[in-house]
């Protein structure tokens, strides 16, 4: 093998870095456990962190004119920015943090609603990373997806008394992340299969009072179309079951037509 | 997006929001592991083979950093600095695990669990493991000239001002090195 071989092989190496994410929670771990024990950390006033990023601008001559647009862009920037960060960039951890406080302050009842709505946008996230080809992204995104979704999961089986509506805003919300993962799909960027059948067997029970109310209420339109000559037994009959019906109570009203059926034979 | 000499084009609002919570000696800090952490992971990585250690040497070394940085310590030259601090963690690193004679590769899995290139990542797994474990074959000296040297471009007077020797003692080194890579990869 001759030398410049050898030094060929060489700068393969150079293809060796560290896994990006390990680089940038290994940098913020330093600072934070580096500013635990210093007790004389230097910190900008606001106007001296001000002045900093004005004077991160290239063109001196327009710096006193930008002042006034950094202080308002800053606010309203930093909002934007910061809702559009994806998994594995740095302002990520921001917008979890708010999320988090959404969910804690969001009562009991609403609380696997929100969660859901929270793992469709992770899954948007990853298709926009998958889509971007934000390969540095991808690992943070894959893992934000799997931790999302089985959240959601655990919650949706969970809930109790599942009203029609929250039935019917779950079940659009799984399609939406079902329609997500076959796009996904077409990236071929891989995510857990086993994911969505978890969430569609836990969001089963949802379907059943969805489509519970819509056959009461198919029924119940047949029996008031055929009630004449019903006898006053009869109409006292119908007007509980409409009454379960507004109670949405769907599966009682099911029964209770069935039971009314079979006595009508 | 950082432009060469520093500057921010404008283009890059999480830089600009990062900013507001970041002190003085956290900015340096940034900038300075910003620039080099790859260089220094990778030094570290090639002479110790473990993922896993390289990470927390590599940690070690940047703490360091922040603590010099910090204590306003006048640092001249941070490339140096930081290679002298890497190269005396590796050494420190060495005499706790009493491995003195050649490193044994760990298998390719560390190799495979590195970023890198994946379409090419068969044909340069092989060449890579090739050299990396013609790599520990070598005297520590005549590792660290060639890492620095064919791996990370330092020139000779960079390396000399690393390794307080005479730039024709690096060049003798960096001679020796390479021929005895040469031997074992042949």
């Amino acid at each position: 093998m001759t030398e410049q071989e050898v030094i060929q092989k060489l700068k393969f190496l150079k293809q060796i870095k560290p896994n990006k994410e390990w680089a940038i929670l290994a940098k913020q771990e330093i600072i934070d456990n580096n500013s635990a024990v210093i007790s004389n950390v230097e910190t900008l006033t606001i106007t001296e962190k001000f002045v900093n990023i004005i004077s991160e601008f290239r063109f001196n001559f327009l710096k006193p004119a930008l002042a006034p647009v950094v202080c308002f862009g800053l606010l309203f920037g930093f909002f934007n920015i910061y809702q559009n960060a994806l998994p594995g960039d740095l302002l990520f951890s921001a917008k979890k943090i708010t999320e988090q406080a959404q969910i804690n302050l969001t009562p009991e009842k609403e609380r696997s609603k929100i969660e859901l709505e929270l793992t469709t946008k992770r899954w948007e996230e990853l298709v926009i990373v998958a889509n971007e080809n934000k390969g540095e992204n991808l690992a943070s995104a894959i893992l934000e997806v799997e931790q999302a979704t089985k959240k959601s999961t655990d919650s949706v089986a969970e809930k109790k008394d599942i009203t029609i509506e929250e039935a019917e805003l779950a079940i659009k919300e799984v399609e939406k992340i079902k329609a997500l993962e076959n796009e996904i799909k077409s990236t071929g960027v891989y995510a857990d299969k086993s994911l969505i059948e978890d969430l569609e067997e836990a969001i089963e029970s949802y379907y059943i009072v969805r489509d519970n109310k819509t056959l009461a209420e198919q029924e119940i339109q047949d029996l008031q179309n055929s009630s004449f000559g019903y006898t006053p037994e009869q109409e006292q009959q119908l007007e509980e079951i409409i009454q379960l019906f507004e109670q949405e109570r769907y599966s009682q009203a099911l029964e209770m037509i069935l039971l009314f059926q079979v006595a009508k034979q | 997006m950082d432009t060469p000499n520093g500057e921010c084009s404008g283009s890059d609002p999480e830089h600009f929001f990062s900013l507001l919570f970041m002190t003085n000696s956290h900015k340096k800090f940034n900038e300075v592991y910003e620039e080099y952490v790859d260089k220094i992971f990778r030094f570290i990585l090639l002479k110790v083979s473990s993922n896993d250690i390289a990470q927390d040497l590599c940690s070690d070394v940047f703490t360091r950093l922040l603590k010099e940085i910090e204590r306003e310590t006048d640092i001249k030259n941070y490339q140096a600095f930081l290679y002298k601090i890497a190269n005396n963690l590796v050494i420190d690193h060495y005499r706790k695990k009493d491995k003195t004679e050649t490193l044994e590769l760990d298998n390719e899995k560390e190799i495979q669990d590195l970023r890198f290139d994946t379409a090419r990542q068969a044909t340069v797994n092989l060449d890579m493991h090739g050299v990396m474990r013609a790599m520990t074959n070598l005297k520590q000296d005549y590792q660290n000239v060639v890492i620095w040297h064919y791996i990370d471009e330092l020139s000779v007077p960079e390396i000399s001002e690393i390794t307080n020797k005479t730039q024709g003692a690096v060049r003798v080194m960096l001679h020796r090195g390479l021929k005895e890579l040469r031997r074992h990869m042949s």
